[in-house]
């Protein structure tokens, strides 16, 4: 997935697993930036009676870098404290919710948010409710009002929100992990001699019923970037966004409570979507989740010259020639070190640059002077839409068939103008569009859907 | 320049091979460097606030006189304090309360506890 259970430790920590993270100017408020960071996997809707809820003992952060040295400039903390207001009932609630202080609601969370700028901590806001989990018509009917109420307004124009939505990231997990099947193609597949496939297939929305925790703020642009009017070439529009979680050093199970203490760790991080999931091998997938952006020079070979390019060729027999032949060649793939590790410069795609300089560190790279699309392609740059991935991205771009589709070949003739693209490599796709969310997506903060109820969509 | 060093909650970050620029640049690393040096053997001693002391400053067993309780009275804060011995050989520890750690050699202290740990 983006970033779902990516790495062999993080898999085992749900509450502090970063899932997917967006970057993008605002369409409704083009002033402004969104961040979007997702935690808590898989969410079966109907999970109770202990729905989902952040974890107290976890220190989310949004990281923002605006000088390109991999490390972060602006951070927002996120810190959740768990109320229970009736210990003596099983129940999460003992009524229907209709407020966010209702007296029904037994297991609650609130939080505080903090910046960091440049050193300096200032507490933004503390207190803020979150939502409940959508269990159903019973016990939260008006949902989508319910959850718009949880959208706070901090000091300096900052909106935030956390709490469940619905997982907008759409993937066909289940033929994607089953030997790299991408079912519209999955007749070419080399099937190991099985023959299992014999025509093509339509894409399977493995999220399609699944919901997410997500930490949403909405930030002026001027705040982020760097102070002074920046136009689409000028380094300084440009944004470097990545989230993390981080735990205590020490956790010690003392008679049916849990104590924390000694300074947080990084144990999850997130930039680009499918980074740490599809580039990093799994011997150093939890050591990645603990560094900075600023140390990834150290996986740069794994992005140059990425395990899955030589995967797609012998999965596909004579789909992809010409990449065969660039990967057994060894050339190293400057095109995605560009995209994943550096931001595009000027000069590569007409009207547009990304880069931040030549430290290698991922992160999602957001040139705030591009506006947003009215005409919006979640293929993103590929697509002709400046505005999408690897600008940033938006909750609806097509990041999984965007990826697939440049470690296959076909941006690498943005850096050698000689290279042909095989034929495929320009639609290859698990087969999936933002038409496969069926919650859909909101015109406005905080544009993720409005979560799938236990009710209606039982486990 | 680091721009989180001086805050309590500030991740700290794995050892990595960085350049010495880097290094400066995440300057609280150094002491996880340490820690991660040590061995492979680990001992971990969990206390509850002023009982940590208590027990660190009696070598009986388990016992707990009035006057060292009392002793203990003057520590400040409080919440729970651990002490981590990789190797209790070494004498080096990291002692963890709160949002902090630091470092410490001392060999005696750490024959000592690792005398009152189960099956040594």
């Amino acid at each position: 997935m983006s970033s779902h259970r990516e790495a062999p430790e993080i898999a085992k920590d749900p509450v502090a697993d970063s899932t997917d993270v967006y970057a993008f100017v605002s369409p409704d408020q083009p002033d402004t930036v969104t961040l979007i960071a997702n935690y808590i996997p898989l969410q079966g809707p109907a999970g109770g009676p202990n729905f989902y809820e952040f974890g107290d003992d976890v220190l989310y952060e949004i990281h923002i870098d605006n000088n390109g040295d991999g490390w972060p400039d602006i951070t927002y903390q996120f810190r959740f404290q768990t109320q229970l207001r009736d210990p003596d009932t099983f129940l999460y609630n003992t009524g229907p919710i209709l407020t966010l202080d209702s007296p029904n609601w037994n297991s609650r969370q609130t939080y505080t948010v903090t910046s960091v700028r440049y050193g300096n901590r200032k507490l933004l806001g503390s207190g803020l409710a979150c939502p409940p989990c959508n269990i159903g018509p019973l016990s939260t009917p008006g949902y989508t009002q319910l959850a718009q109420a949880a959208v706070h307004n901090l000091p300096g124009e900052i909106k935030v929100f956390a709490g469940q939505r619905a997982e907008g990231f759409y993937v066909d997990l289940g033929a994607v992990f089953d030997l790299g099947d991408l079912r519209p193609f999955e007749q070419l597949h080399a099937q190991y001699g099985m023959q299992v496939f014999s025509t093509a297939g339509a894409g399977v929305n493995a999220t399609a019923a699944l919901n997410v925790h997500s930490i949403a703020i909405q930030v002026p642009t001027a705040q982020l970037r760097k102070s002074g009017a920046h136009g689409v070439g000028d380094p300084g529009a440009v944004i470097g966004v990545w989230t993390a979680a981080s735990r205590q050093a020490v956790r010690v199970f003392d008679g049916g409570t849990t104590v924390s203490t000694g300074p947080f760790h990084q144990v999850s991080r997130l930039g680009n979507p499918l980074f740490n999931e599809v580039l990093i091998p799994l011997g150093l997938k939890d050591r990645w989740n603990s560094l900075p952006p600023s140390d990834d020079k150290q996986f740069a070979s794994h992005v140059t010259n990425p395990e899955l390019a030589s995967l797609l060729p012998a999965l596909y027999p004579g789909v992809f020639p010409n990449l065969a032949k660039l990967v057994q060649a060894g050339t190293a793939r400057a095109d995605l070190q560009a995209i994943l590790l550096t931001g595009l410069p000027s000069g590569i795609v007409s009207g547009f640059q990304n880069n931040m300089g030549s430290v290698l560190a991922d992160m999602l790279r957001l040139n705030t002077a591009i506006p947003p699309s009215s005409n919006p392609s979640s293929l993103g740059i590929i697509g002709g839409d400046l505005a999408g991935f690897p600008n940033g991205r938006r909750v609806a771009d097509d990041v999984v068939s965007i990826e697939l589709r440049a470690i296959a070949g076909a941006t690498y003739p943005l850096v050698d103008k000689s290279y042909t693209p095989d034929g495929a490599a320009g639609q290859v796709t698990d087969g999936l569009s933002p038409a496969s969310v069926p919650s859909g997506f909101l015109n406005n903060f905080p544009y993720l859907g409005v979560p799938y109820s236990g009710f209606s969509t039982p486990s | 320049m680091p721009t989180h060093d001086q805050t309590d909650e500030t991740p700290e970050f794995a050892d990595s091979p960085v350049t010495e620029e880097e290094r400066n640049h995440l300057s609280r690393r150094s002491v996880l460097r340490r820690a991660a040096g040590v061995g492979t053997v680990g001992l971990a001693v969990a206390v509850g606030g002023s009982a940590a002391a208590a027990a660190l400053s009696s070598r009986s067993h388990g016992n707990t006189s009035t006057a060292q309780s009392a002793d203990v009275t003057r520590v400040a804060g409080s919440g729970p304090i651990v002490i981590y011995l990789a190797d209790p050989r070494s004498g080096e520890m990291d002692i963890f309360a709160g949002t902090g750690q630091t470092h410490h050699t001392n060999r005696a202290m750490a024959a000592m506890v690792a005398s009152m740990a189960p099956g040594r």
